[in-house]
């Protein structure tokens, strides 16, 4: 007994063979080599406390609340603890008569000039200041004068106020904004008492992550437009859950006053999203408000009505009996889910292709790339690459498609914890940190690939600068003879660039990439919420539950009694076949193709030749308003369920408020029709859909709602590694109230982290023995393999570089990207995001704007496939001549609430231009003044 | 250095602040050489600022901007540093700058009374600038030239001892051009161009009290 207890302790102490000793009022502690004192004294219990320093940002000694009396050569003298290492044998006295003096002297100086106007104060009941003034301050002030006034507040940005008298000026926000975001857009300006936060005079605070600043500001200096005076935070009830609008998935709170959704807060948590939110994210509750389904609609007589639930089933499954009837499961295609729970998509993917038996399934939009492939590529997660050796994006702008993971990376960058590649059409916002830059243009990546893998392939030079590319080479270690040990280190970053230009360029190199870097890891960038979620439940073509491949489905094809027979396409040849009349009904599992897929002009065929479309929506968008029977469902909020992100972390919704009376949980409708085709699948309650997954699909072993919220905290990753999880404190969330102001407390956050606290837990309970992983590597159902994917048979061969457009100098290629505003439903039904929309700009290179007498802000008609839509110069110095960059779902004016939204963003969409089944897209530009000339 | 002179007259040519604008081609290229002047780039944040103020009268948000790009900051550091200085000014300023003087030796001479006296002749309260863009009046911290106190500044050039009188002059002085060789245009410092005496714009008298000039001649 006590030799295993003294092994233990053995054992802990070598872990930990770079520790130091301090002592803090009188009591000895170890703490870390290198370690800030404050946070040395927090893992021990003792808070010290403070307004400046916050865990992930670095220390500034600013507002000198953490002064402690530390020994040194001179005796015991005051200093900040935030910025003051550890060092060996330091004797620290935290509450001392002179360490307290000293909190209590700077709190008095702190509220001289603080208005102390809390009670109509947003941070008024949550707020730092007042709280440390409670426990540390003085009591009373000296101070009788006439505090400073600025008028107040004023607007820093588009979503942010400033009060300047409520600043401490204890450069949170400043910092958030350089070191964390990247973008200095705030400083301090002025001087002594009137030392304030400011903008530039040109620039307003419209960074994507303003919101983390209101977040973390200490006082109610910053406050959100959209949270202003909501609600008192007494008044708050939360629920700890994930955003689902990317697949960055990050945990946050969900609070509410009054049943009413009001905000959303950051949660701390190690290795995700460490407390920030993107904007989009953050302000995205008033959607829930806005725009919404709230009963069932059917048409009748070319207009939608309100029905009854039982009449909306009954249509439905009249008409997918008809659709059966007519040509079996292939007349039923099913897209979307990824705004889905994981159980919703499960039980629509039974529904769909064990009760349908239809293989035209998808929850991707186009957007993407090969699912088998994205799901068989090795996986990493977002620690994982942003503590890489070597980044290298292959994809778009990170900022724009997944936010907090740019932040993330960005920070690592900056810092040199690691080092980026990029290989991107366009200049990204991490372009500048990058050690090398690639440019491809539509078309290129695969020769570029082949370029810097294929050592045998004599092509280096043929289109890219032959030092570049044997840079890169030395950068991944790329050898002749390749050895199993290959690409360890690096993570690839991996997504669809350019919307304009077919996924093959990138599929066909990411096949040679995995086969040339055996240990090189892959971190897919599909944008769409909980599209991994739906995508590992099978909802996407030739997969099963369980990132398993269609070949190997003899365990559904027993419980579920059917599959179908025919291959699996993808969303751009499901609407194909939607346009060519051969698809009876088309389901919309919250998907809205008719804003939301880069080729207009098959979808508008494709809705017209279907001729019964069902939409599970929670907002009335296009595609619900031109379906036959719209169903509503609950949106982000009102949701329970698990999801998964983008790197298989499988995390919980709480649901914090009730979805209009009549929307139903799309798994239910699933239950339901399933019921009224005869195929009752006996699951009527979320959790038993989620315990069918966690016993039946081996990914997901063990993996439940009930076992989730017991022991996930931020999530637990699929495959679960070992039967006995060992939940390691990093990915705990932790609980710092000064950190992360707002936050009550959390269901499964513990105050603060200790070392050695985390105990193995169970995930399983105890009736299956083996955790997923292993029970996968016994083969009962073998993950997807890169052996195991479809091979793509569109323009197989055909990979050569395609010849630049040359019918006249107008003519340019399309580089097709995503704007984070984008005119999607979260902006229209956001008042306080709509007006961030922004116009459609056309990216032009600087010699081929002048060449057509450009500049700036010239308005142009672009066209392409007959359609014309308008769009405003810029002038990018870094795209290439020849290039054109276009946003996706953009408008033609710029504050999308106020525009007449049919005319007003149709006549800016760039996706009337693109033709899904081209390999690249050309188009022509027409200059106002010569437009007559041109089209003559 | 003809080339320098040629600015500098340009510099001193310019007869009121401008509305607006960036940097001259001129001025560019000497902003591009303050530069090269310093290891790290950001450390001429502050004398491309004067450079600015010398062609503007002020910092207008164009050459915040440029000076932005140049120095590698943001718009928001470098407007956020210039603000901490009030020397350098943001909004637009009158023709004439007064700084009056109203610490310890100068308030002891009169100081506050010598401030009240201008702001009636201006019609103005420190801080603001008239109508017609002519004056800008500031109460200022200690000029070094306690000696000559109550003491104030035109344009940064030295006027003291004042009292309501001499400062009637001073006005009448400005207004006829008496003073043209001796007040430059607000901004222009030769700080910035120590290239160049204002004596050889004749006033050699005056000059004398122009302290940052002082052993350029
Ligand atoms: S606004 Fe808030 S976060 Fe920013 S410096 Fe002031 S108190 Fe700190
Ligand atoms: S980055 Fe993605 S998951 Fe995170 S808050 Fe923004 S939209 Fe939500
Ligand atoms: S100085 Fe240490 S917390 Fe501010
Ligand atoms: S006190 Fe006025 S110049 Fe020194």
């Amino acid at each position: 007994m006590t030799d295993t207890v003294h092994t233990q302790n053995q054992a802990e102490e070598e872990e930990r063979d770079n520790t130091v000793n301090i002592v803090i009022d009188g009591v000895a502690i170890k703490a870390n080599e290198g370690e800030l004192l404050i946070e040395a004294a927090e893992r021990n219990g003792i808070f010290i406390p403070r307004f400046c320093y916050h865990p992930h940002m670095e220390p500034v000694g600013m507002c000198r609340m953490c002064l402690v009396e530390v020994s040194g050569p001179r005796g015991f003298a005051l200093q900040p603890a935030c910025y003051l290492k550890v060092q060996e044998n330091m004797e620290v006295m935290a509450s001392s008569d002179k360490a307290k003096r000293a909190q209590e002297g700077v709190l008095e100086l702190l509220l001289i000039n603080h208005p102390l106007d809390c009670p109509v104060c947003d941070k008024g009941g949550e707020c730092p200041l007042q709280d440390q003034t409670m426990s540390y301050g003085p009591g009373e002030s000296r101070f009788i004068e006439e505090k400073r006034h600025f008028d107040k507040p004023i607007e820093l940005g588009p979503l942010t106020y400033l009060d300047r008298e409520r600043c401490i000026q204890c450069a949170r926000c400043t910092r958030f904004a350089a070191e964390v975001a990247g973008e200095p857009q705030i400083d301090f300006a002025g001087r002594g008492d009137m030392t304030m936060v400011a903008t530039s005079p040109t620039r307003p605070f419209d960074s994507y992550f303003s919101g983390n600043t209101v977040q973390i500001c200490p006082v109610g200096a910053l406050t959100a437009k959209a949270y202003r005076f909501k609600s008192r935070p007494w008044d708050l009830e939360q629920a700890e859950t994930t955003c689902t609008l990317c697949s960055v998935g990050c945990r946050e709170v969900a609070q509410s006053s009054a049943g009413e959704l009001v905000r959303y807060l950051g949660v701390d948590n190690l290795t995700l999203n460490q407390s920030w939110l993107c904007d989009k994210g953050r302000y995205s509750f008033e959607a829930v408000k806005n725009g919404r389904v709230l009963t069932p609609l059917a048409r009748h007589e070319g207009v939608l009505e309100e029905v009854r639930w039982a009449d909306a089933l009954a249509d439905i499954t009249a008409g997918i009996r008809a659709g059966l009837a007519k040509g079996g499961g292939d007349q039923i295609a099913v897209l979307g889910g990824a705004k889905f729970t994981n159980e919703d998509n499960y039980m629509w993917a039974r529904l769909a292709k064990g009760v349908f038996g239809s293989e035209l399934v998808d929850a991707q939009l186009g957007d993407g790339f090969n699912a088998e492939l994205a799901l068989a590529l090795p996986r990493a997660g977002i620690e994982e690459t942003v503590n890489a050796r070597t980044v290298v994006l292959i994809a778009g702008d990170l900022k724009e498609e997944l936010p907090v993971l740019y932040l993330r990376l960005y920070q690592n960058l900056a810092k040199g914890k690691t080092k980026l590649i990029e290989i991107s059409p366009t200049h990204t916002s991490l372009s500048d940190l990058a050690k090398i830059k690639l440019s491809p243009r539509p078309g290129e990546l695969f020769s570029i690939t082949e370029d810097i893998f294929d050592v045998t392939k004599n092509s280096v030079g043929s289109l890219k600068d032959e030092s570049v590319i044997s840079s890169i080479r030395q950068f991944l270690d790329v050898r002749e003879e390749t050895s199993a040990d290959d690409g360890e280190g690096i993570v690839f970053v991996v997504g669809n660039a350019n919307l304009a230009e077919a996924p093959i360029y990138l599929e066909e190199s990411l096949k040679l990439i995995a086969a040339k870097l055996p240990k090189a890891k892959f971190l897919p960038a599909l944008r769409r919420g909980n599209i991994f979620g739906a995508l590992d439940m099978g909802l996407g073509p030739n997969l099963l539950p369980g990132r398993i491949n269609k070949d190997r489905g003899d365990f559904f094809r027993r419980t579920w009694g059917t599959l179908p027979a025919s291959p699996g396409i993808g969303t751009p040849e499901i609407l194909a076949k939607c346009a060519a009349g051969e698809v009876s009904v088309l389901v919309l599992l919250g998907a809205d193709p008719l804003s939301d897929f880069v080729d207009q002009a098959l979808v508008q065929k494709a809705f017209e030749n279907t001729p019964f479309i069902i939409s599970l929506a929670s907002h009335m968008d296009p595609s619900a308003t031109s379906a036959d029977v719209v169903l509503p469902v609950p949106y982000m909020g009102e949701t329970a369920g698990t999801v998964t992100n983008l790197e298989g972390r499988v995390s919980v919704l709480g649901q914090k408020v009730t979805p209009p009376a009549l929307a139903r949980q799309p798994w239910l409708i699933a239950a339901d029709i399933a019921r009224l085709l005869e195929e009752d699948f006996g699951l009527y309650t979320l959790e038993e859909v989620s315990q069918e997954i966690a016993d039946t699909v081996s990914l997901y072993r063990g993996v439940s709602l009930a076992s989730l919220k017991r022991f996930g905290g931020d999530g637990v990753f699929v495959p679960v590694k070992a039967a006995k999880v060992k939940i390691a404190s990093s990915t705990k969330s932790i609980f710092d109230p000064i950190a992360v102001p707002g936050i009550a407390s959390v269901e499964e956050q513990g105050a603060p982290i200790k070392t050695g606290s985390a105990k193995p837990i169970a995930l399983q309970d105890g009736n299956t023995k083996d955790s997923s992983a292993e029970a996968l590597a016994k083969g009962d159902a073998r993950l997807i393999s890169l052996a195991d994917v479809t091979s793509a048979t569109r323009h197989a061969g055909g990979l050569d570089v395609i010849a630049e457009p040359k019918s006249d100098k107008y003519s340019l290629r399309l580089i097709l990207q995503r704007d984070l505003y984008d005119a999607g439903s979260t902006l229209v039904n956001c008042p306080t995001l709509a007006s961030l929309g922004g116009v459609q700009e056309i990216l032009l290179a600087p010699s081929a704007a002048s060449g057509f007498g450009l500049q700036n802000g010239s308005p142009v008609n672009v066209t392409g496939r007959g359609q014309m839509i308008e769009a405003q110069v810029k002038i990018d110095k870094s795209l290439s001549p020849g290039l054109a960059v276009l946003k996706v779902n953009k408008s033609k004016a710029n504050d999308i609430f106020s525009a007449d939204v049919s005319d007003g963003i149709a006549s800016g969409r760039a996706e009337l231009l693109v033709d899904a089944s081209a390999l690249v897209t050309d188009i022509r530009l027409e200059t106002k003044h010569d437009k007559k000339k041109e089209l003559g | 250095m003809k080339q320098n002179n040629d600015y500098m007259e340009k510099m001193l040519a310019r007869k009121t602040p401008s509305t607006g604008g960036g940097f001259s081609a001129e001025g560019m290229k000497r902003a591009e050489a303050l530069m090269a002047l310093y290891p790290v780039k950001r450390s001429a944040l502050i004398p491309m600022c004067h450079l600015a103020q010398g062609e503007h009268g002020w910092l207008t948000e164009e050459c915040i901007e440029e000076i932005a790009a140049l120095v590698g900051v943001s718009p928001a550091e470098v407007s956020g540093t210039a603000s901490f200085y009030d020397m350098l000014h943001l909004e637009p300023v009158g023709q004439y700058v007064i700084s009056v003087c109203t610490n310890i030796a100068c308030m002891l001479a009169g100081a506050y009374e010598l401030l009240e006296a201008v702001e009636e002749r201006l019609g103005i309260a420190s801080g603001q600038t008239d109508k017609d863009m002519r004056f800008t009046l500031e109460e200022a911290e200690c000029l070094g030239a306690c000696d000559t106190a109550p003491c104030l500044q035109v344009n940064s050039r030295f006027f003291g001892p004042m009292n309501s009188e001499s400062f009637d002059k001073l006005i009448t002085d400005l207004a006829s051009g008496a003073l043209a060789g001796v007040v430059p245009p607000h901004g222009v410092l030769s700080r910035v161009e120590r290239v160049f005496s204002l004596t050889t714009k004749g006033a050699t008298d005056a000059a004398q009290m122009d302290t940052t000039d002082a052993g350029q001649k």
